[in-house]
């Protein structure tokens, strides 16, 4: 399969810790990678370098062939990449639709004057940002509140809408910062046959971060497991699921038979 | 809000008092420079405490060109507009990567710096002693008389509003307050944080540079004691006051931070700690939007009259 996200040896240190050593990981094209790992493993670290908050001390990320470490995220978005957050950054004070519509930032091509004298171009384009957000929110599932605040929103709700934005921005690679965080396993199964749809009806590729395992072996076609900033086993869900290190590193001793 | 436009048209069509034109004109000027203001602060969010340098940098641009040159009043708008915006360009480009206090502190330091330059570069402002004698404007052989520059505000004032409501519909008022709410989100959607903070910072130097030229020649006179970061301060706290981001708080703000301390004139020094207490109910009224508030509780009370009336009357049948 054709490779969309390559990471090389990548390491992040800031002041005397090591957050990440020589973290290597490609992410094909069209599937699910998960990427799991205890407490403070540096995964969300790992987020911020491909998606252009942090700069690395050392490695490179390529997308789609092209060397993309250090770029600020305005300069990843339009090439493709959006994430979501741990904690949900959605805009609190604003409409559930205009947080989608905000995803559209990157393609409206208006400028001062079309807005200034009201243009064809501004109005055919606003027309089309609140047809393609309603439809998002459709998809996710959320249309009930697009006129809503962000803010009034169950935290479930929330979320949907987060990733319902990352949509809106066209990107080919979706990273989700533990998108099952606090929620309930109802929601949780809603949620991963989302993420499921999102893969397979958008064609989007979906790179996450998850604590719940049930629900990445679920899911995910590879795995890379993080611990102190190091990669410490890659594979199938199968294959970690068997892994020593990852049990005792991350399942913990004992609590395999849990899992299974 | 259009009653209250129609009541300042007509307030300053009918009023013959010169004290009275001055404090409307006030109102004006200092509405208009609090709508741009808002921009930055309001809308953007963030602490820009320099307006009054680039009322000031306006105000002398329209002041040299008007007397050196005699250039008609629409080049001296458009120039003095021009010019603001560069500093504001000029000032805004290095600096808009700062947040909160630290921009606060830039822009300070920015405006004192304007103000040592307007002191002491003797030979372009006339330093200390300012410029004077600028010629007000006219169209043809009309001259404008002060009441008039109250009118002229008023349009600027409108431009101001109009352009504040188109952009906040768009594509870039969207940035804007995604950057005011969330720097990291509007950051991960592709916005380009700097570019779009620069770009608030210019349009409000901008307008900034409009009212200038507007007081320059309305007073006629330009000294660098009359932009001072006091007057910065007051702009601030007008927007705020007035409910930062909204499209005509900031208005309101301006007449009450106007008026309210010349009607207390009479309570000599004691009227400032009343300003004060103004400033601190208004703000602690959930965060500025006080004026939502005060029309509610007369809303209420004009209803539960209402109510309590008809309630009467049906005792009575």
């Amino acid at each position: 399969m054709e490779e969309l996200l390559k990471v090389e040896n990548i390491c992040v240190s800031f002041g005397g810790l090591q957050a990440l050593s020589n973290v290597s990981l490609s992410v094909d094209k069209g599937e699910i990678y998960a990427l799991i790992g205890p407490n403070g493993a540096g995964k969300t670290t790992l987020f911020n370098v491909i998606s252009g908050f942090l700069a690395p001390t050392s490695g490179k990320v390529f997308y789609n062939g092209r060397e993309v470490q250090g770029l600020p995220p305005h300069k990843l978005t339009p090439i493709g990449i959006s994430r979501t957050f741990q904690n949900i950054r959605l805009l609190p004070n604003v409409t559930v639709l205009d947080n989608v519509r905000l995803g559209h930032h990157i393609r409206l091509k208006q400028n001062m004057a079309d807005a200034l004298f009201n243009s064809r171009r501004f109005r055919e384009e606003e027309e089309k940002s609140i047809e393609d957000a309603r439809e998002i929110l459709r998809f996710v599932g959320m249309e009930k509140y697009e006129n809503e605040f962000a803010r009034n929103l169950p935290y479930g709700h929330q979320r949907k809408v987060e990733i319902a934005r990352t949509i809106a921005t066209n990107a080919e690679l979706l990273l989700f910062d533990e998108p099952c965080a606090g929620m309930n396993s109802a929601e949780k199964v809603g949620l991963s046959e989302l993420i499921l749809e999102i893969n397979k009806e958008l064609k989007r590729t979906v790179f996450l971060i998850e604590h719940d395992m049930r629900f990445v072996m679920k899911l995910s076609e590879e795995i890379t497991v993080l611990n102190q900033g190091q990669c410490i086993a890659y594979g199938t869900p199968e294959e970690i699921q068997e892994d020593p290190d990852v049990i005792e590193a991350y399942l913990g001793v004992g609590r395999k038979g849990g899992q299974e | 809000m259009l009653a209250l436009l129609l009541a300042w048209i007509v307030v300053a069509a009918v009023i013959k008092n010169s004290y009275f034109i001055h404090m409307l004109f006030m109102a004006t000027t200092y509405a208009l420079l609090a709508c741009a203001l808002n921009i930055v602060v309001g809308i953007t969010g963030l602490a820009n405490m320099s307006q009054a340098a680039f009322f000031g940098i306006g105000a002398y641009t329209a002041a040299l060109l008007a007397t050196k040159f005699g250039a008609p009043f629409y080049i001296n708008i458009i120039a003095a507009a021009v010019v603001s915006m560069l500093f504001g360009l000029a000032v805004g480009a290095p600096t808009l990567r700062l947040k909160g206090f630290y921009l606060s502190l830039v822009t300070i330091g920015f405006a004192q710096v304007l103000r040592i330059i307007e002191i002491n570069w003797v030979s372009l402002t006339n330093g200390p002693m300012g410029i004077t004698a600028i010629p007000g404007v006219s169209i043809g052989r009309y001259l404008f008389s002060k009441k008039a520059y109250i009118f002229y505000g008023l349009v600027v004032l409108l431009i101001i509003l109009y352009v504040t409501k188109r952009l906040m519909a768009s594509k870039i008022g969207r940035a804007l307050s995604a950057i005011k709410n969330d720097e990291v989100a509007a950051k991960s959607l592709g916005i380009n944080i700097t570019y779009y903070k620069v770009l608030a910072f210019a349009m409000s130097s901008f307008f900034a540079g409009m009212a200038g030229s507007i007081y320059a020649q309305y007073t006629t006179f330009v000294s660098p004691d009359s932009f001072v970061q006091n007057d910065s301060t007051t702009l601030l706290c007008m927007v705020i006051l007035g409910g930062s981001g909204t499209l005509f708080g900031p208005i309101f703000g301006a007449i009450v931070l106007i008026f309210v301390p010349e009607i207390l004139r009479f309570a000599d020094m004691y009227r400032l700690i009343f300003v004060g207490v103004v400033m601190i109910v208004g703000i602690l009224a959930k965060e500025g939007q006080w004026f939502a508030h005060v029309q509610k509780f007369f809303k209420d009370r004009l209803t539960s009259l209402i109510r309590v009336k008809s309630g009467n009357r049906e005792g009575a049948v």
